[in-house]
């Protein structure tokens, strides 16, 4: 794997405000390739959105501030480009799609019009054109009677046909990324799987690559192929799918591995819930940002904070005993109530 | 969306009648006006005379009797019974007539078999029933006329005379200051949100804020200072002396000159108004999930700008400018009546001034009526600007 | 980790939540019998802490409102006792000794007159200061009547859903469907000028200005109905006019306290419109719109006269307006309309 589809190394984003400095994103790294699902996975207040949208250049910049590390698409970076340049590669190669669909599509143009949009600004199609393939695309969704629905506004539809429809929107110029920001969130259970499904599908038929961004563990569990585990914008812990949820390696991804409701996969009992509010990014916790809410926590997790390291191949966490046996023996055994 | 143009009409027709029967009440039974005297004009009046006047007014019939009365013509009194200087004695049969296209009036005594009937109130002046046709059924006679709105006291005409050759200059007024408040307005907005914190949003919140504080006719006042003496030799004079009257006096500038400073004047507040409520509809758009939806497809700037946000945003701006311009038409009397501008306005001043009350009645339910209508034509117009209420939510 | 001890019953322990009035000795909700007194004791610490006193320590943050406030005060002061001493150091402002008036007539602002006098050979700062008093009262005096007007008809729609609502809400309906000046010059026109002067200005600005007063006071006692607490109140026997009083009353009265300090601007600058008419306050009384209507006549070759009166409504009127929303923010009040 010479060049990656999406390189991201050691970003880091802050928001300068006038109550102080917003940690947002700090020190986030990963690879994605070309087929490949990423999956996302924190609290709110994690980072984990910002960071795409930063890549995306969709972060106002006063005040947030790109401090160091880069993001490279294809090769080129996201963060220096120009921002015409950038411009063109979103929602044309770079694709994204959004929590609510309620609110994320334009309630006075017609649902066919704004799939068509892109096309028409990347693709140089005509209006006529756009509005066939729109349909088309439409029709790949799923949605029912295309030629119809494309001429209706968006309060028009339900919840789960509005998402199909962006992502009829987002697919439109065949990209090579789709970021896909808690897509299922807003929607209700059944419609999360069929949107999981249609997501996965599309995926094989068109290859694209998938970053998807959600605070539930089920989503990712089934569709994506490695997991960054995020906490306080900076990765907790980071590796393939099975590696993070058999072998989780940071405390944090053992709480959250616990309140999974239906997988059962840890057999490990010794692992307990984590108790508390994630932290405000303007006071981060000094040291490990978890260690206040971390039941194992040291002094050092409280004065050093922890580099990520890898453990075994490429799964690696930001811990200072990841990978310590003696510690996670130790923890198995106190923690018990 | 017919729904909800149907409920609107249905909304209007209380609206309405509540609205004419506040200003019935006000014409008869105000306290502390005589309402003899508000039609006949302020002279000493006997006993005698007195009631015989009131007989003739029918201002001695049950409340009910008389606001149907009145909603027939809208005015203050019939013009078969006032004569202007003097009541005739004669007590004989009165026939009630006039109507508004399609409300009744009860008709006593002789009707006319068809066409429309005449009567001289007063010598010059010939008042007409039934122009529009007659309807008898039984004992009720549908008449049906333009708008009436009574005679005038003193100046022997009818109101709607007076009013009619009023209107074209308000008119003319409200639509140069909304066009001046849409141009300004809406553009003052769109630069304060999108250079948010930017010394022009600043500027203009400012400014906005204070204007909004101004008495209208105090800045019209200074602007006729300013540019008639002040700035005198600057303009040539063009300001200096305001149009006495229709064609203006000897006057060496177009007519449209004198339309400057009273429509800045008009315009003022109300352009103030625009610009806050162009910018915060703005700025709550802008922060809107679909913007950035926008923006993600890699829309321009300017693109996200005018296709979807400003779109979005003109909504509401464009059903307050809709209802300003109502607004204006009852405001301008007070510019009007600073710049001695030949309008409505001026002439339902000189008409409190000069105690004539019909015209003021008149021309205050004429504002009135035009203002509602006009609320009403923007209230349905929104069903045809917003899609989510032009195409009902069916497909769910 | 102490939780709440649920053997208390069910009102109460939501009561105490809600309020968290705690027993000072062992630190644990105190729960005191629930007597009426009590309810509304609670009732009334919830609203002295949380409303009254937050409100006015934000307000003394914000410096813009603080010298809306102060100018309003100077105002306010000068008006109440103008008559005690403006005629001593201004001479009597409503004088019309026509002797005088060839002596002073139109002199040049000195220190003996600091803004001139008018054609009457009166100080014109004295007549602004004295003009305050009307104009103001007028305010006030205006806002009020259309607040108890407002609450009135507010509550009783608030409360009886139904026909009387309906009525109440067509009522405002029509109302606002008036234009404001239109209304009061219709009325005042009609009067004779004997009849007219401060008192029928009042009324009939007054009058006219409940509506909105009307539908704020209903929406708050329609929210505030869904409460709790109410039920609680109601649970235990408190009429309804008690219940409006002690536990409605505190909470729905933040929005119409800022609505009608921001009214009074308006209803001063209608009694300005009003006088400049002639409508209004009557010679020889002093407004700062009558004084407008007398400037304006000399407006070309003395435009002072009109000025300063002017200047001074426009200060008002922003003060107020300025206290207002000093007021909302400070009560964080959300209003919709």
């Amino acid at each position: 794997m010479a060049d990656h589809l999406l390189e991201v190394d050691d970003l880091t984003m802050y928001f300068h405000t006038r109550d102080g400095v917003v940690k947002a994103v700090d020190g986030v790294s990963y690879t994605l390739d070309k087929g490949e699902t990423l999956g996302v996975v924190g609290e709110s207040g994690s980072g984990k959105s910002v960071t795409a949208l930063t890549m995306m250049g969709l972060i106002q910049m006063p005040p947030g501030k790109v401090e160091k590390g880069d993001a490279k698409f294809k090769g080129r970076s996201l963060i220096t480009m120009k921002p015409e340049e950038l411009r063109k590669i979103r929602g044309n190669e770079m694709a994204m799609i959004f929590q609510d669909p309620m609110t994320s599509l334009n309630p006075v143009y017609r649902v066919g019009h704004q799939v068509a949009e892109p096309l028409v600004i990347h693709k140089g199609l005509s209006k006529s054109e756009a509005a066939t393939r729109a349909v088309e695309l439409l029709r790949l969704v799923g949605i029912p009677n295309p030629e119809d629905r494309a001429k209706d506004y968006p309060h028009q539809f339900s919840g789960g046909m509005r998402q199909r429809a962006m992502i009829a929107m987002a697919l439109a110029c065949d990209p090579d990324v789709l970021i896909a920001d808690e897509p299922t969130t807003a929607l209700d259970v059944t419609i999360q799987a069929q949107i999981i499904e249609l997501m996965q599908e599309l995926q094989q038929r068109t290859g694209s690559a998938i970053i998807m961004i959600t605070h539930d563990l089920g989503v990712v569990a089934d569709m994506a192929d490695r997991i960054l585990v995020m906490y306080a914008g900076r990765p907790a812990e980071y590796g393939k799918t099975d590696e993070v949820f058999y072998h989780p390696l940071h405390p944090y991804t053992w709480g959250l591995m616990d309140s999974i409701p239906t997988h059962n996969l840890v057999e490990k009992s010794e692992l307990c819930p984590i108790k508390g509010q994630p932290p405000s990014l303007v006071n981060v916790p000094s040291g490990c940002a978890f260690h206040p809410r971390c039941p194992y926590a040291t002094d050092r997790c409280k004065s050093e904070i922890p580099a990520f390291r890898i453990i075994e191949g490429t799964h690696g966490a930001a811990c200072h005993y990841a990978g310590d046996p003696d510690f996670v023996r130790a923890c198995a055994v106190g923690v018990d109530e | 969306m017919f729904q909800y143009i149907l409920r609107r009409l249905l909304q209007f027709i209380p609206v309405f009648f509540g609205v004419t029967l506040v200003l019935f009440l006000i014409a008869h039974y105000l306290p502390g006006a005589d309402p003899v005297q508000l039609r006949v004009g302020e002279k000493a009046l006997d006993p005698e005379r007195k009631a015989l006047i009131v007989h003739q007014l029918g201002l001695d019939r049950p409340w009910y009797v008389q606001y149907g009365d009145y909603l027939s013509g809208l005015s203050m009194i019939h013009p078969v019974y006032y004569d202007g200087s003097e009541i005739t004695g004669d007590k004989g049969v009165r026939a009630e007539v006039g109507t508004i296209a399609a409300i009744v009036t009860r008709v006593q005594g002789d009707v006319p078999a068809g066409g429309a009937t005449t009567y001289t109130p007063r010598s010059g002046v010939i008042v007409s029933r039934g122009q529009w046709g007659r309807l008898a059924l039984g004992r009720l006679t549908f008449e049906f006329d333009p708008l009436d709105l009574g005679n005038s006291l003193y100046q022997g005409r009818p109101v709607r005379d007076i009013l009619g050759q009023a209107y074209p200059y308000t008119f003319e007024l409200a639509l140069a200051a909304i066009i001046l408040e849409i141009i300004i307005g809406i553009g003052a907005g769109i630069v304060s949100a999108v250079k948010q914190y930017s010394f022009w949003d600043i500027v203009v919140t400012l400014s906005t804020s204070i204007l909004v504080s101004v008495p209208v006719f105090w800045l019209g006042l200074m602007l006729q200072y300013l540019f008639g003496i002040w700035l005198k030799k600057l303009t040539g004079g063009a300001f200096y002396l305001p149009p006495m009257g229709a064609g203006g006096t000897s006057s060496n500038f177009p007519t449209w000159v004198y339309l400057i400073l009273p429509a800045i004047t008009l315009a003022s507040v109300s352009t103030a108004y625009a610009a806050r409520i162009m910018r915060s509809q703005l700025l709550e758009v802008l922060g809107q999930d679909y913007i950035r939806t926008a923006r993600a497809k890699g829309l321009s700037p300017s693109a996200v700008l005018w296709k979807h946000a400003i779109k979005n945003a003109m909504i509401p701006v464009v059903t307050f400018i809709g209802l300003d311009f109502g607004a204006m038409l009852a405001g301008a009397i007070l510019t009007e009546t600073v710049f001695n501008w030949p309008g409505v306005g001026s002439a339902i001043y000189k008409a409190i001034v000069g105690r004539d009350f019909p015209i003021v009645f008149g021309g205050v339910t004429a504002i009135l009526l035009v203002v509602m209508i006009v609320n009403l034509a923007v209230d349905i117009s929104y069903a045809f600007l917003d899609p989510r209420i032009r195409y009902d939510a069916g497909g769910e | 980790m102490a939780e709440h001890d649920h053997k208390r019953p069910h009102d109460e322990s939501r009561l105490v939540q809600e309020h968290g009035v705690r027993d000072s000795r062992s630190g644990l909700p105190a729960v005191p019998p629930i007597t009426e007194e009590v309810q509304h004791l609670h009732g009334d610490i919830a609203a002295g802490r949380t409303l009254w006193g937050d409100a006015w320590r934000r307000l003394r943050r914000n410096r813009l409102a603080l010298v809306a406030l102060a100018w309003l005060l100077i105002v306010l002061v000068s008006a109440l006792t103008a008559d005690l001493w403006v005629g001593k150091v201004f001479g009597d402002p409503k004088t019309t000794n026509s002797a005088l008036a060839m002596k002073n007539q139109y002199l040049e602002p000195s220190l003996t007159h600091p803004i001139g006098t008018d054609d009457f050979g009166r100080d014109v700062l004295g007549r602004v200061i004295y003009g305050a008093r009307a104009s103001l009262m007028v305010g006030v005096a205006a806002v009020g009547i259309s607040v108890i007007i407002g609450l009135l008809l507010g509550a009783l729609a608030g409360f009886y859903p139904g026909v009387v609502d309906a009525l109440i809400m067509r009522a405002t309906d029509i109302f606002l469907a008036f234009p404001y000046i239109l209304f009061c010059i219709l009325i005042l026109a009609m009067l004779p000028p004997t009849v007219r002067g401060i008192g029928p200005v009042i009324l009939s600005i007054g009058l006219l200005g409940w509506p909105s007063f009307a539908r704020l006071f209903r929406g708050s006692v329609l929210s505030v109905k869904e409460n709790d607490y109410v039920d609680a109140g109601r649970a235990i026997g408190a009429s309804d006019a008690r219940l409006m009083f002690r536990h409605i009353l505190p909470n729905a009265i933040a929005p119409i306290i800022v609505y009608a300090t921001m009214s009074v601007g308006g209803a001063i600058l209608t009694e300005a419109a009003l006088s400049y008419l002639g409508l209004g306050i009557q010679p020889p009384e002093i407004s700062w719109g009558r004084m407008l209507n007398e400037g304006s006549r000399l407006i070309m070759s003395h435009p002072s006269l009109a000025f300063w009166p002017g200047l001074a409504i426009i200060c008002t009127v922003v003060a107020f307006t300025l206290l207002g929303d000093g007021l909302r923010d400070a009560l964080d009040v959300k209003m919709k309309d």
